[in-house]
């Protein structure tokens, strides 16, 4: 990886995760601690006549089962809509609903006293596509019709200008649902407070969010629950919308004890949220001269029993279907639809996926048709450093869209080339393929997305660092330390960081949409100075250097200019000591995340990272199966933070969003999940990722950009395949419209010419 | 019972549905572990690595009260040679884990094939529990696909004798005999002399750790004038049981593999393999591939 100038840094929290050390919240036990469990739906689509908990509450060890009658606040939840019942009252829309939960003594009485408990249904017809959700005597699923959301965008005149085009390509892509397949599945601790409050020791990427939901569900005022909320086994969008808390919230007052719950794979895949299955149409017209005129595109996404993100992951597909490409005329129009499917929601990539996969496989289908370069043909559509946003808003000026397309070029045409020509065994084809994208950051315009923090100095003499984020893996903790280490040239020990705890730390908004990074860097920037005057006063005032003699170095502050050459003026430590009475250092910042000054669309963004992938695979023709032999990204994003984890990001992206085009799907037929557990949904292991993948940082902005480094969490799931899908054209001469690529498919549509004789 | 010892319930973790935890028995002799089955019947089933009944215990299905294990009879141990009617073989006791074969020094020369099979099984941890008997016992293991292409028998003990009986005959059983005991699997010597004319493919859902979708194995002999003296092919897969390919083998014994000879191979191999279709892949798919790999692998050794 190409970022000059900085050393390899080991994260903090790294040895004790690959040593085994650190306590996951579902590895906590408490005195007296009860095991919960949750009854979920028999059927997809039900209407419940009776829920008899008689039996279960007799069974020795039983200490609580509750139904909605025992919700006391709101018995719904959901972050935008709160459309999904805390426990069913009478009617069931999908596997993953709720009818009861039961604490006991032990796991094994739960579990038992889950078989006795006893639903009557009467089974409704289940809507298993949008589609079919979508006729107008489909079952209507909740009040307001199946319709969750509606997007429209419209810009010039689409369906004129495409008799202008000389070149159009009409093409239907079909996107799988994608399980995020964290290694920690869902759960936790609840546990009562002496004084009636509640702590509730579950995962999640947003503890205030939670703690206001669960506020609503439990009729308790917010400051009387605590959420801590870090750290995780890895979410990716999974852990975000509430799931057994509300559960265990309950059976812990119910029975006054401690209540743990940890979902099993097969409970984590029925009640998780997935990836939106997403059947989008584009229409896409180019002129003579190659320069694209006008974009159609339509989108149903299958969102399921429950609404969560759902609207938001829609507007985000809308407004990245035209990407990073200036097109005139352009029409988007997307549908977010119930169904008795899983309820989808917010996935990494948010919508960027599906929608970049159709659209980049347009631009291939376009330069193919017209006979030019696929990087060439990009290149002379792509929008310019100035240039306004996808929906025509205005964004933060850059050039990353270029520059990711000529790094790709650079680093990777020619090798891609040789490779391609090198002989390889018998029976298989060799082809390499390309993809761009651009992605915002943030929640975007008009949506609540407050960030802050706050940076004090401790009575230990440590320079205490709080965020409302969590670390779900995705390396928080590194990011924090090493913008505070740079910051105030002091190490690591010197650092005490403070993050998912709502009794302890400041508001930041949640751990999403590629946020955190981007606003510890922000927020660090409105702290830094007033902390480094308060601290320099202080010193000041302990030792008699006056402050403007001063800096701050590791373990302490130094007289200017001779840190590490010289002794401490005073270490932290001493420096906290003699720190009179009454006196403190706590700098707070509140600010929004930044959003564009004129655009129209809710949720469009104004902060963009980009990324080109370039993959080369190798097609078996007597299988049909794909290999991934290297998988190169070039990510324009701002400086990087730290190396590792950057690279982690992009790498464990690229081999998530490999899984995605090749292997990954959570089936489903009638509402019900084929794939319920590891042992048929299949993510890649460590064989089928390329011996080496390289990434490629542009750290550089455009001159004068305030806004620091934008997050890396997203964009490198989201090129990826599209670039496998044009390596695998490349190689073949299929094109691919669905994933994850069928090798039944591609077996069946190979011209195998003379390679396969006995035919 | 005498010999048996009656093991705490707890030792082993129950389905999630069960009410009641299995009695676990550890007999110490052949006679032993039989008179046990005899006794509970359908209640019990034999257990080795307990790999693959772990799989169905996490798919709820039903788990018998009664385990007899058969960890502790030394009959079912050992690698080794052996004279069986004048002719040596390999004996690979029931008991030995997968990765034991992979270790054994006499199977590493004499039957690399069996290595080629067992890499594709499972991962590390699982192959370092799992054994040769309950890969065969489970009737759909990988090992049996490469077995067959071997001329593998299985020593199977019915209470009062120990038979051998040709793993190609075994596996036609479709009422399988839960009752008999595998002590050990055979492999003739001679298998050895030709070892580059043996060949194993599994194509899995992705490159590792995967079920099977299709998995081929077979050796072919081609003599000096190119005609194939000997051949046998085998197929398996997923949900698939494995099978020898006897009519194929009798369409290209004693001749040369031509492009005539090949269409009809393919032809013959995608009648003849009785694969099913499955939620994820076409009965249709899995025969194409089989015919596909088994030509291409014929086309190295015989083209
Ligand atoms: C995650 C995972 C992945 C796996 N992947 C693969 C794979 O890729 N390929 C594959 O082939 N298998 C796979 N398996 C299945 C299994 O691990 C292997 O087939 C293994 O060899 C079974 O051996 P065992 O000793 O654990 O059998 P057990 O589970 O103990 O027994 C299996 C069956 O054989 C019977 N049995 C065992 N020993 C005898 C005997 N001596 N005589 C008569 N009957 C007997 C048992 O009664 C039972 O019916 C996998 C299992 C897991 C958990």
């Amino acid at each position: 990886m190409n970022i000059p100038g900085q050393k390899k840094k080991i994260r903090p929290d790294g040895p004790d995760k690959v040593t085994g050390n650190l306590k996951y919240l579902t590895d906590l036990t408490f005195p007296n601690m009860l095991y919960g469990k949750i009854v979920r739906s028999a059927l997809p689509h039900a209407e419940i006549l009776s829920i008899s908990t008689d039996e279960a509450v007799k069974l020795p060890g039983v200490q609580a089962v509750v139904t909605y009658q025992d919700v006391p606040g709101f018995n719904g939840f959901g972050i935008i809509f709160p459309d999904q019942p805390v426990l069913c009252k009478n009617r069931v829309r999908y596997l993953g609903d709720a009818l009861a939960a039961v604490a006991a003594d032990t796991e094994e009485i739960a579990e038992q006293a889950l078989q006795l408990i006893k639903v009557d249904y009467k089974p409704l017809p289940v809507v298993d596509c949008p589609e079919d959700a979508l006729r107008p005597n489909a079952p209507r699923l909740h009040p307001d019709g199946n319709i969750l959301h509606h997007a429209h965008y419209q810009k010039g005149e689409v369906d004129q200008s495409f008799q202008d085009c000389s070149v159009i390509v009409e093409e239907t892509y079909e996107l799988p649902r994608q399980m995020h397949a964290y290694m920690e599945t869902e759960g936790g601790v609840i546990v009562p407070e002496p004084n009636g409050k509640l702590t509730v020791y579950v995962g999640t990427q947003h503890g205030f969010k939670d703690r206001f939901q669960l506020a609503r569900i439990l009729n308790m005022p917010e400051t009387d629950i605590r959420v801590v909320s870090s750290p995780m086994g890895g979410s990716f969008g999974g852990k975000d919308e509430l799931n057994i808390q509300p559960y265990g919230a309950l059976l812990a007052l119910a029975t006054n004890r401690p209540v743990k719950i940890h979902q099993s794979r097969q409970e984590s895949v029925r009640a998780g949220l997935k990836r939106h299955p997403m059947k989008i149409t584009m229409k896409t017209g180019v002129d003579k001269q190659g320069n694209l005129r006008a974009h159609k595109v339509k989108i149903i996404a299958d969102t399921g029993a429950y609404a969560t993100l759902g609207p938001a992951v829609l507007d985000f597909a809308v407004e990245h279907a035209p990407g990073p490409y200036m097109i005139p005329h352009i029409e988007i129009e997307g549908f977010s639809v119930f169904t008795n499917n899983g309820v989808a929601g917010e996935f990494r990539g948010f919508g960027g996926n599906q929608i970049t996969f159709a659209l980049e496989g347009q631009m291939d289908r376009l330069a193919e048709k017209l006979q030019i370069d696929p990087i060439e043909f990009r290149q002379k559509n792509l929008r310019k450093a100035n240039d306004p946003g996808p929906l025509g808003q205005r964004i933060a000026p850059t050039n990353g869209a270029l520059e990711v397309l000529q790094a790709i070029k650079q680093s990777h045409s020619e090798e891609a080339l040789v490779w391609k020509a090198a002989p390889t065994e018998k029976w298989k084809k060799r082809g390499t393929g390309i993809a761009v994208t651009m992605h915002g950051g943030g929640l975007g315009v008009d949506r609540v997305d407050p960030a802050g923090g706050r940076l004090s100095f401790s009575k230990e003499g440590k320079i205490e660092v709080a965020f409302g984020f969590e670390e779900c893996g995705q390396g928080l903790l590194g990011v924090i330390e090493a913008l505070v280490m740079k910051e105030f040239a002091c190490e690591a020990s010197d650092i005490r960081m403070v993050i998912g705890d709502t009794a302890l730390v400041p508001v930041s908004g949640s751990s999403t949409a590629s946020r955190a990074t981007s606003m510890v860097w922000h927020a660090l920037e409105r702290m830094k100075d007033s902390f480094r005057t308060q601290l320099f006063e202080l010193t000041q005032l302990v030792t008699g250097i006056s402050a403007d003699q001063l800096e701050m170095g590791p373990g302490g502050i130094w007289r200017r200019g001779e840190a590490t050459t010289s002794t401490l003026c005073v270490s932290f430590s001493e420096l906290a000591e003699k720190m009179p009475n009454g006196r403190s250092i706590h700098v707070h910042t509140s600010f929004n995340f930044p959003t564009s000054p004129d655009a129209t669309v809710g949720g469009s963004h104004f902060l963009y990272a980009f990324a080109a992938v370039m993959a080369h695979v190798e097609v078996d023709l007597l299988t049909g199966k794909v290999k991934v032999c290297a998988l190169d990204q070039a990510v324009a994003a701002g400086p990087v933070v730290t190396p590792l984890g950057y690279r982690g990001q992009i790498e464990g992206g690229g081999v998530m969003a490999l899984g995605y085009t090749l292997m990954e799907e959570a089936k489903m037929e009638e509402g019900i999940y084929l794939t319920d557990n590891f042992d048929s949904y299949w993510i890649p292991t460590i064989c089928d990722v390329p011996y080496q993948m390289n990434v490629e940082a542009i750290e550089k902005l455009i001159e004068g950009d305030p806004f620091g480094p934008r997050g890396v969490g997203e964009i490198g799931t989201v090129a990826v395949a599209p670039a496998i899908a044009r390596a695998i054209y490349d190689a073949t001469g299929c094109w691919v419209k669905k994933l994850p690529v069928s090798p039944e498919f591609l077996l069946k549509s190979i011209s195998l010419g003379e390679m396969k004789p006995w035919m | 019972m005498n010999n048996g010892k009656e093991l705490a319930a707890v030792m082993i973790r129950q389905g999630a549905t069960m009410l009641h935890s299995p009695t676990v028995w550890l007999p110490d002799e052949l006679v032993a572990a039989w008179e046990f089955k005899q006794t509970y019947g359908s209640e019990a089933s034999f257990i080795a690595g307990g790999t693959l009944l772990q799989t169905n215990w996490v798919k709820n299905h039903a788990f018998p009260p009664h385990l007899i294990s058969l960890a502790g009879i030394k009959a079912l141990h050992g690698v080794g040679k052996e004279l069986v009617h004048g002719e040596t073989v390999i004996r690979i006791g029931a008991s030995t884990t997968l990765q034991a074969c992979r270790k054994e020094s006499l199977l590493v020369q004499q039957a690399p094939l069996l290595e080629e099979a067992i890499r594709t099984i499972a991962a590390p941890a699982i192959r370092n529990r799992a054994t040769v008997g309950g890969n065969v016992g489970g009737r759909f293991g990988d090992i049996i696909p490469a077995l067959l292409a071997m001329d593998a028998s299985l020593a199977l003990f019915d209470g009062t004798d120990t038979r051998l009986v040709a793993l190609s005959d075994w596996i036609k059983d479709s009422e399988p005999d839960r009752d008999s005991i595998l002590v050990y699997v055979t492999i003739p010597e001679k298998s050895s002399a030709r070892k580059e004319a043996y060949f194993y493919r599994k194509i899995g859902y992705r490159d590792a750790f995967s079920p099977s979708i299709v998995t081929i194995s077979g050796y072919c002999y081609v003599n000096e004038e190119k005609k194939i003296e000997e051949i046998r092919l085998a197929v398996s897969g997923g949900t698939t049981q494995p099978q020898r390919l006897i009519k194929s083998e009798q369409k290209l014994i004693s001749s040369c593999l031509t492009t005539e000879k090949k269409a009809i191979a393919f032809q013959s191999i995608t009648a003849e393999f009785a694969a099913a279709t499955d939620s994820f892949t076409t009965a249709e798919y899995k025969k194409t591939v089989a015919a596909n790999l088994i030509i291409s692998e014929l086309m190295r050794l015989a083209g």
